[in-house]
């Protein structure tokens, strides 16, 4: 499967979705004017991955900002990985600076409304 | 109506009809540096892209503000008694295809007589003897240790056309405070001669220079706002933040304004018959303790109600509730009509720890102004 490769810009995040390399990355920040058009590829790129899933994939988040019109769209796509993770393994490691109690706030949110994902809060 | 009125925001609607003579305004007040300069000057580069300036008068405009920052940096005086009272500004306006750029810097008193009489000078004579005027400068050598000799007056008004409006405001007995104003259009009057000021576009700028001290703004923006402009003042605030305070509060600030911006653009209202234009205020009081942001702009009449029962239900909420909320907007369905769906006032209130203070004020049949303000604290926990 191709992988998905979005190059960060300076309103919106690196994406790279690469299965041959085992990389599953989202980084930088992501505040795009609109955030349902940002991340409809990636939807669709997961939603193709889904029949094709390596058995495990690990999925790094390491944000400095999101906005909240991101945050719906991050809560839409650890759906899409649960979904995934009935038929194979996925694991989320979300980092989050030492500081920065907010990130690591938004990561503990997720793992408890998305119980069905193996989530893991990892400090930088 | 009534139990929405927060009198300590009514300035805002205030500032937002003194400045819709405008299409843009926007002043910085504060430490000037060759960042921040760059910040100000791409910020006129997004906004006269948008409108799609010719690039003639793109080029003047960006000639005099260039000429206007470096004036500034150049020429404050150091005012340890008052310099956050009386700290250097910019000023950038426009009024459909006029630009008004405005300085505004500490003097010494001595330096009046010789500047005014420089500023005269240039004033009184025509473009042709403007040249010589210019010539003459240069070969006379008169640099000044600070470099420039009027050099840069005499350009001024050369490019764009115009004659120097000024004016002096004494501080104390030993400095003054001197504003200096430009005006750049394409269409100038096509003789020989420059032409006249305008006198209440330099009051306008005095004007909107005393509101932002008498309510300690550091910065204000006027005028339509979109992404990119979002962008550049996300920009201009992270450059010049103090690094040494905590990376917590840097992030809040910047999220906050984020979403007020944000809000704006994807919410306002507006009688203006243009299509997608969401103009709005957005401005920036900073302390070393703490930030306070605050937006304002048009909602229809139609949309109050609604607004009010989400702000009241924010601000009623504690943590638990707020987080509550968050989450079950979270998981909610998207809708096409309810793009946000509020979870930026809650996203807001969790970040600052403050109720949001918010103003909505009834301006017609058809628009109320609402006006929002975030107070993000350094130092909480």
């Amino acid at each position: 499967m191709e992988p998905l490769k979005i190059a960060a810009k300076e309103d919106s995040p690196e994406i790279i979705f690469d299965p041959q390399n085992q990389r599953f990355e989202i980084n930088h920040r992501s505040l795009p004017e609109d955030a349902v058009a940002f991340y409809a590829p990636v939807f669709n790129w997961l939603e193709e991955y889904k029949s094709d899933a390596l058995a495990l994939s690990t999925f790094h988040f390491k944000l400095d900002y999101f906005n909240t019109t991101t945050a719906k769209q991050l809560y839409k796509l650890f759906c899409l990985l649960e979904e995934i993770s009935r038929e194979q393994t996925i694991e989320i490691k979300w980092h989050y600076h030492n500081e920065d109690k907010d990130m690591r706030a938004a990561g503990e949110r997720y793992s408890k409304l998305i119980a069905g994902l193996k989530f893991d809060l990892v400090e930088y | 109506m009534e139990q929405h009125h927060n009198p300590n925001l009514d300035f805002v609607y205030q500032l937002y009809q003194h400045l819709s003579n405008f299409n843009l305004s926007y002043i910085y007040k504060g430490d000037f540096s060759d960042t921040l300069n760059e910040t100000i000057l791409s910020l006129a580069e997004t906004n006269m892209q948008i409108v799609n300036e010719p690039s003639a008068l793109k080029k003047k405009v960006f000639f005099i503000m260039v000429e206007s920052l470096q004036n500034i940096t150049r020429h404050t005086e150091a005012n340890e008694d008052a310099i956050n009272e009386n700290s250097s500004l910019f000023i950038i306006q426009r009024k459909k295809k006029d630009y008004y750029i405005t300085s505004g810097n500490i003097i010494d008193i001595d330096k009046v007589a010789p500047l005014e009489e420089k500023l005269k000078k240039v004033n009184s004579l025509d473009l042709e003897s403007l040249k010589n005027y210019y010539r003459e400068v240069l070969d006379l050598g008169e640099i000044s240790s600070k470099g420039g000799a009027g050099l840069g007056l005499i350009e001024m008004a050369r490019k764009s056309g115009n004659k120097l409006a000024f004016d002096f405001s004494p501080i104390n007995e030993n400095k003054s405070f001197f504003y200096f104003q430009s005006k750049v259009n394409l269409q100038t009057g096509g003789d020989n001669s420059l032409d006249h000021i305008e006198p209440e576009a330099l009051s306008a700028a005095k004007n909107f220079h005393q509101i932002v001290l008498s309510k300690n703004l550091n910065f204000v923006f006027q005028g339509d706002f979109n992404h990119e402009n979002m962008k550049t003042v996300l920009a201009m605030t992270e450059g010049n933040m103090d690094s040494s305070s905590q990376l917590i509060f840097r992030k809040r600030v910047i999220n906050i304004i984020v979403e007020l911006i944000q809000n704006i653009y994807k919410h306002a209202n507006s009688d203006i018959k243009e299509k997608d234009s969401h103009s709005g205020i957005f401005m920036i009081e900073r302390h070393e303790e703490k930030y306070i942001l605050t937006s304002g702009n048009l909602i229809f009449n139609s949309r109050v109600e609604a607004l009010v029962a989400k702000l009241e239900r924010v601000n009623s909420s504690d943590v638990n509730g707020l987080n509550a909320l968050f989450n079950s907007l979270l998981m909610a369905e998207e809708r096409v009509d309810q793009r946000g769906a509020g979870l930026g006032l809650i996203d807001m209130k969790l970040k600052s720890k403050h109720s949001l203070e918010y103003n909505i004020s009834k301006v017609d049949n058809d628009f109320s102004f609402f006006t929002v303000q975030v107070k993000i604290q350094n130092n909480t926990h």
